[in-house]
């Protein structure tokens, strides 16, 4: 056992802490470590960094103005949401090949027809059907609301990318994105939602 | 948060360059000086015969002492790594490969320098770190989209158990990783009467503390995972390849300890088992990719 | 003595002794255990490898191995009775091997032997003799208290003019194994208790608006106000949850959320959050206008047979002894229902079957494509496509194996800890008295092959000799206790 054992005398390393040239070399040993680091992340691609995942932002978050875009109703009618300045705004995002929207389209009729009365438009953008089949079940559903078309997915896909159907963005009436709802909402959800975006100062 | 997830990604290189550093000074260390000696000899017939002969003899203890520096380097720089990320993702940082790796690496540092520290011994450490630098080489070869902080999979959505399960689980692979050192360093120094590595009976025992450290939490991983998987799929037992694995790993070092306690294994036997064992638990780290299975969420596509 | 008796009772044993004594020995056996571990790891790598491609792989390599790939797939290992088997040998194992254990266990912490033989002493690979000045008992005394310093319990037995010492620490940690070894039989009769007393419903389906009886006699329906799916930006999934209300005989008793990783649950039911879909709202009318049917089917719990895409479902309506088959269109818009028929999204095909002994199998069902909002007269049934909604699957289960897991669970982490991080430490000693009034002890622990207990046992010397202010005779200690001795 005796013969084995190399550990180092107890009283070594205390000395060595202690020397401040020996500190210096590790200070700077660690230095040199970092800046090494630095050049190696920044080669790895540091600055594209902390964008994706949870810090993805593709929508306007609460707070900021939303973006504006132009499209066509199903009455053929132009329609931009910069129109709709001075009145609260519910925007919602579906297609008819979304399950989840077709099933919520009647709830969004119920919680318009309560809402409607009390100034808010409610703009559902139908994306990448074609007009005839968005309109066809606009017409079956009895929608009174508008009822935007962008068959291509190219009219307000700057300014609002969608990955989730349905979405759904209230807007103020000063144009202030103020809640994003990515599920659907029951029609009480809908209008205790809406209602804040009303009443809102 | 940005910033955040940055700077743990900066943190990280910094860790990886120390710790493959102090990998370089380990194995230095450790191989020891190798000294060749000529001896002539004369002959009875008149000729004369060279041999070469070679000795081992401790290593510089500047690398020893540089390794360990290096090391410890590495395990702040790797703490910083996963700390910066846990605050910048508000939970342990475990939801893919390259988070839960991260958490591995720091481990391994940590239990092989309490190891270290403990027995006073290096020569582990080329073993060790040569595990936790794999590791390190792998989570450079991820995906980079992996390195963002992505949301969590409502299935792995429970904490703190989340947290606490997997921590366990790290910890304990961790242990085991520094038995596996143990056990290869016991085949050599059984075998072969070196000077410069610690005596057999010694690298015993270290691979037994091991054990003793990390069975007990294997088991709670186990249990955690049965709570767990009772909570999120009505059962606390799936069959579940991941599960079914950890659970042979288990039963693995369970022999481990019973063939030491009652038929009194030591030594070579007891290591084997050992290399088993590690083996298991490289099997069960990667497992998710072979077997899919409940557990495959961090997939690498 | 005792030997002659036990050979006496040997040879008369009777073939029912021999045999239970045999068994008992199988069990008994480490090396058995070792075995029964080996099966089972093979099974279980079998097991776990039939969820991957691994043995696709295999089949793909060497051809001729396919039937057995085959098979392979088509074991279910884990509720294969040779697994079970292995189970429940292991534990029997477990359990024979453990009590085999009890009373040594229980001899060594109750009644260990004091006394030891200098052949002990002197062939130990690690001891240690310190010669002193003072008379055997003192010298008994100080070695005693530098033992219980380092919480040694110390007993002692004179022989002549020798006292032999016997001290131990940790020695009802020894008893540790028991809980440890109980716990893993309880978890395997928590499971048994689990699979033969609770039940479990894997695909318990309630559209939204509607309610649905658990059965299995508990009395209680559950009704789904509500199931919203939240997403985040990215279209990652961030949240499943069905709003529930429980009614036991009618009678609204709980209303509560449900969400995957927290369940809900009453008395001893659980409901799990499982999986979700689309269902159809329809309202159908018989021949007299009688409303017979206005309920939800799910869809997608079942796949159209021409185009596995298209999520299908169906509902018998006994008491008009018909059946309604649905198919909605795959979820892809841009792929309609191949084949037959053509689905727009929005839309949904509807097929009216004749249940029951004098259905005519030869006719075609009558069918036709609804879109929201049409009524349509099919087979004497007036159907009407109400709207789209959605349903929740859930899984129910009650498990009164729970308690029995969660009493197992802190018995086996207890129980190791215990065991793992209280070695039971022995210490023996011989203190002889010396001719001329001094005296000398020589100790050593039973640590073959124990560096922790060795260096333990270097502590107390290292304790004794600083007491006495002597050197000890020493062999086998290490290096760095040894200089903490010098100086």
């Amino acid at each position: 056992m005796t013969e084995t054992t190399i550990a180092p005398a107890p009283s070594a390393p205390t000395q060595q802490k202690r020397d401040p040239r020996r500190i210096a070399l590790y200070l700077g040993l660690a230095v040199v470590i970092l800046v090494a680091a630095w050049y190696v992340s920044g080669q790895a691609g540091l600055d594209q960094l902390g964008r994706g995942g949870v810090n993805t932002k593709l929508l306007p978050r609460p707070g900021e103005p939303a973006p504006d875009f132009t499209a066509v109703d199903i009455h053929g009618n132009i329609v931009s949401l910069s129109d709709f300045k001075g009145q609260p705004v519910w925007l919602n995002f579906w297609g008819t090949w979304c399950p989840p929207c077709r099933a919520e389209m009647p709830d969004m009729q119920t919680a318009y027809t309560e809402l409607e009365p009390k100034g808010l438009v409610l703009l559902a953008v139908s994306l990448g059907d074609p007009p005839e089949v968005a309109a066809d079940f606009a017409y079956r559903n009895g929608v009174t609301f508008n009822v935007l078309l962008d068959p291509q997915r190219n009219l307000t896909s700057d300014a609002y990318p969608i990955y989730n159907f349905p979405t759904h963005v209230f807007i103020d009436r000063d144009g202030i994105v103020r809640d994003v709802v990515l599920s659907v909402m029951s029609p009480e959800e809908a209008i205790e939602r809406a209602e804040a975006v009303i009443n809102a100062a | 948060m940005e910033g955040l997830v940055k700077l743990s990604f900066y943190s990280f290189t910094a860790a990886s360059i120390a710790l493959g550093a102090a990998l370089v000074c380990y194995v230095v260390y450790a191989a020891g000086r190798i000294r060749l000696r000529q001896a002539s000899l004369a002959t009875s017939t008149g000729t004369t015969m060279t041999t070469t002969t070679a000795e081992f003899a401790p290593g510089p203890a500047a690398a020893g002492r540089f390794g360990t520096l290096l090391a410890w380097f590495a395990l702040v720089f790797q703490g910083l790594a996963v700390l910066l990320r846990t605050i910048a993702a508000g939970r342990g940082p475990y939801s893919n490969m390259y988070e839960f790796s991260l958490a591995f690496i720091f481990a391994v540092l940590l239990v092989y320098l309490v190891f270290e520290r403990l027995y006073e011994i290096k020569q582990l450490g080329p073993i060790v770190l040569a595990v936790a630098f794999g590791m390190s080489l792998y989570v450079w070869s991820l995906p980079t989209r992996m390195r963002e902080v992505e949301g969590l999979n409502p299935a792995l959505q429970n904490q703190p158990l989340m947290t606490v399960h997997v921590s366990t689980a790290i910890l304990a692979y961790a242990t085991f990783a520094v038995a596996f050192a143990a056990a290869v360093l016991y085949l050599i120094a059984s075998r072969r009467q070196t000077r410069w590595l610690p005596s057999p009976d010694m690298l015993d025992d270290i691979g037994y503390r091991a054990v003793t450290i990390g069975f007990p939490m294997l088991a709670l991983v186990l249990i955690l995972g049965s709570i767990w998987a009772h909570q999120a799929w009505g059962s606390y037992w799936s069959w579940d390849p991941k599960e079914t694995s950890a659970l042979f790993t288990w039963l693995i070092y369970g022999i481990y300890l019973h063939t030491r306690s009652l038929r009194g294994w030591r030594g070579t036997r007891s290591a084997v088992i050992l290399l088993i064992g590690f083996a298991a638990v490289i099997f069960t780290y990667y497992g998710n990719y072979f077997f899919g299975g409940m557990h495959a969420y961090g997939g690498v596509d | 003595m005792a030997e002659l008796t036990a050979r006496q009772r040997a040879a008369q044993r009777s073939p029912l002794e021999w045999v239970v004594d045999r068994v008992w020995r199988f069990f008994c056996s480490v090396r058995a255990a070792i075995y029964e571990i080996a099966i089972l790891a093979v099974m279980v790598l079998a097991g776990t490898l039939r969820g991957s491609s691994v043995p696709e792989k295999i089949a793909e390599w060497f051809p001729f191995t396919r039937s057995i790939v085959d098979r392979w797939y088509d074991w279910d290992v884990f509720h294969s009775l040779p697994f079970t088997f292995m189970l429940a040998l292991l534990s029997v194992a477990i359990a024979i091997c453990t009590i085999n254990r009890a009373p040594a266990i229980w001899r060594t912490i109750r009644f260990p032997t004091v006394t030891t033989t200098r052949g002990f002493l002197n062939g130990a690979e690690h001891s240690a003799e310190i010669t002193h000045s003072v008379p055997a008992s003192e010298l008994s005394g100080a070695i005693q208290a530098a033992l219980r310093q380092r919480r040694y319990r110390v007993l002692t037995a004179t022989q002549g003019d020798e006292i032999h010492i016997y001290a131990d620490q940790n020695r009802y940690a020894k008893l540790g194994t028991f809980p440890f070894h109980l716990a893993l039989i309880l978890i395997l009769i928590g499971g048994i208790v689990g699979a033969r007393y609770g039940f479990r419903e894997n695909e318990f389906v309630i559209p939204e608006g509607a309610t649905r009886e658990v059965g299995h006699g508990t009395g209680l329906s559950v009704k789904l106000e509500r199931f919203v799916d939240s997403w985040r930006e990215d279209g990652t999934p961030q949240d499943y949850r069905s709003d529930l209300v429980i009614y036991e005989n009618g009678k609204e008793v709980k209303r509560g959320t449900t969400r995957v990783n927290h369940p809900l649950t009453h008395g001893s039911l659980t409901f799990y959050q499982t999986s979700f879909g689309q269902a159809i709202a329809l309202r159908i009318k018989d021949a007299e206008g009688r409303v017979v049917f206005d309920d939800a089917i799910p869809v997608g719990l079942y796949t159209s047979r021409t185009n596995p895409d298209a999520p299908a479902g169906l509902q018998q309506l006994p008491h008009v002894g018909k059946q309604i088959n649905l198919i909605t269109p795959a979820p892809t818009s841009a792929l309609p229902e191949a084949g037959t028929i053509d689905l727009q999204s929005g839309e949904i095909f509807v097929q009216v079957r004749s249940l029951g002994p004098n259905a005519d199998s030869s006719q075609m069902p009558p069918t036709a494509i609804l879109r929201q909002g049409d009524i349509v007269e099919l087979d004497g049934l007036q159907i009407e496509f109400i709207r789209e909604k959605r349903f929740t699957l859930l899984q129910v289960a009650s498990n009164p194996g729970m308690p029995i897991f969660w009493t197992a669970a802190i018995m086996m982490v207890g129980g190791l800890a215990i065991t793992l991080y209280f070695p039971h430490r022995r210490i023996r000693g011989i203190v002889t008295a010396l001719p001329d009034g001094t005296s000398s002890v020589k100790l050593a622990p039973l640590a073959k092959r124990d560096w922790s207990g060795q260096r333990n046992f270097f502590r107390v010397v290292g304790d004794l000799e600083a007491k006495l202010g002597v050197r000890a005779f020493v062999r086998g200690r290490p290096e760095h206790l040894e200089q903490a001795a010098r100086a």
